[in-house]
């Protein structure tokens, strides 16, 4: 289980996420469902350390992060924002330099046959389009197999069949191995496709928490059950 | 220890993938061509009046260790930092298992041992050319045990160019400050006297305090003593600015 206490980080700018407060049971895909702006990369670069936050705790199965940093990290994948290439590099070069240990580099021509980029594996990562390179990011961060996965807008730059091919392996791994995916997006259908539970964030802080199921159970679709939370946290405006 | 041998191991693979560092070291073998080939020509345009008797490893460790090497360390210094930075990558680092400190000692590794590497290519390659110009192995052994001691003064230099790019963000500036900062290191003796004994880079040519020459012990045991702990101090500082840096 994931916990978040009263996670806040604020910028310079003043914005960021206030008092987050989540719990994330083993085996959930949580979607962070937000606009521009609203945190949910921000959440995302807490989970893994990338900033620090200003107050409150993060507890990965029962130990507090900063405690059993490396040992959560060895089993977690994540891709954060845009993916982290080696332009100079190959496909190849870039999967073991992603790698968490030497035994994940076993894993690396599987990875690349799953994402489509196994006959690009010689060639160098900078000369591949924007969707070759998310692709690539993907495959670095589900390689190993590992027990938790963020991933930061996982389909921007995919075409529709590789946004189906990745939701559907995200959903096997899930189904198969009790892989825990955070998943953030501002595009609610590609959320409702895929999550189990949904967390709406707006200004940087969590406005409404609920499953998917209930969800689509009362309401017409993801996009109207996000623009009536995010309305009535506005005021109706 | 795995982990880390791992994460060097991958530090090591991104700077071997640029063809800079060879290249730069091909420059210096070629320097160390032109210096045997001008002791060959002086003597044959003199036609054996003037006879240029040379130990070419011995001669050519200055500029290796004080110009060559410390260049290319403070390159690679800008790679592993401020170029990740710059191109998004270092998340990558950060999110692999290993801590913050572990992170910075693993870069640090990968570029003491390029440097070290390159300063042992150009011992191997003087050596060869010492060799082929009609030298004998007479000195290769104190030779050799000069190259090797004269790495660890370059220790200081690694972390003198990673404190400078953990508080820039452009590559760029940060090569160009490092270099800069450590030329003013290296020379400001010249200017201001008695600078020089409490600077580490005073100390790039160890091997004269250590081999041969019998130092006082409190002498010895003062340089060593400045090197260790500005090599502590840089680690230190750049350490402290490396864990508290955004993504």
């Amino acid at each position: 289980m994931i916990q978040l206490k009263h996670l806040t980080k604020l910028y310079k700018n003043k914005r960021g996420i206030r008092n987050i407060s989540l719990e994330i049971p083993d085996g959930e895909i949580l979607g962070l469902l937000g606009p521009n702006g609203s945190g949910k990369t921000t959440i995302m670069k807490a989970l893994l350390s990338l900033i620090p936050a200003d107050s409150g705790e993060i507890i990965i199965n029962g130990s507090p992060l900063h405690k059993d940093f490396e040992n959560i990290m060895s089993r977690t994948g994540a891709l954060i924002e845009s993916p982290a290439i080696y332009k100079n590099m190959t496909a190849y070069q870039n999967m073991k330099l992603m790698a968490r240990s030497r035994e994940d580099l076993a894993d690396i021509d599987r990875m690349l046959d799953i994402v489509h980029l196994r006959e690009y594996k010689n060639d160098k990562a900078g000369r591949f389009s924007l969707g070759m390179k998310q692709r690539l990011g993907l495959a670095a961060a589900l390689i190993g197999k590992p027990e938790t996965v963020i991933l930061d807008e996982p389909v921007n730059g995919l075409d529709i069949e590789g946004v189906v091919e990745i939701r559907e392996y995200i959903k096997e791994m899930n189904r198969a191995l009790g892989t825990t995916f955070i998943v953030s997006s501002h595009i609610a259908s590609e959320i409702e496709r895929l999550c189990t539970s949904v967390a709406v964030i707006c200004d940087g802080e969590i406005i409404s928490l609920d499953s998917t199921e209930h969800i689509k159970g009362t309401h017409p679709s993801m996009e109207d059950y996000f623009l009536e939370k995010i309305r009535e946290r506005r005021g109706g405006i | 220890m795995k982990s880390f041998t791992f994460a060097m191991q991958k530090e090591l693979l991104k700077l071997v993938c640029r063809k800079k560092y060879a290249i730069l070291t091909v420059i210096g073998i070629l320097v160390s061509v032109i210096r045997c080939g001008g002791a060959a020509l002086i003597t044959r345009l003199s036609q054996g009046a003037v006879s240029v008797k040379t130990n070419l490893p011995l001669e050519m460790l200055p500029f290796a260790v004080e110009i060559l090497v410390p260049i290319i360390i403070l390159i690679a210094a800008s790679e592993l930092f401020c170029n990740e930075y710059s191109n998004d990558t270092m998340k990558a680092c950060l999110i692999q298992p290993l801590d913050r400190f572990k992170v910075l000692s693993a870069k640090a590794a990968a570029i003491v041992i390029l440097g070290a590497a390159s300063l042992l290519v150009m011992y191997i390659a003087n050596t060869v050319i010492h060799l082929v110009s009609g030298g004998t192995f007479a000195n290769a052994g104190y030779a050799f045990a000069a190259y090797v001691i004269d790495i660890i003064p370059l220790i200081g230099i690694a972390f003198l160019g990673i404190l400078v790019n953990v508080c820039l963000n452009g590559p760029t500036a940060a090569t160009l400050l490092s270099l800069a900062v450590y030329a003013a290191m290296k020379y400001i003796g010249l200017y201001v006297s008695g600078t020089q004994s409490f600077l580490f880079t005073a100390g790039a040519k160890l091997h004269i305090m250590l081999l041969g020459k019998t130092l006082p012990f409190n002498i010895l045991l003062s340089k060593i003593g400045i090197l260790a702990g500005s090599i502590l101090i840089l680690y230190s500082l750049s350490y402290i600015i490396f864990d508290r840096k955004n993504i």
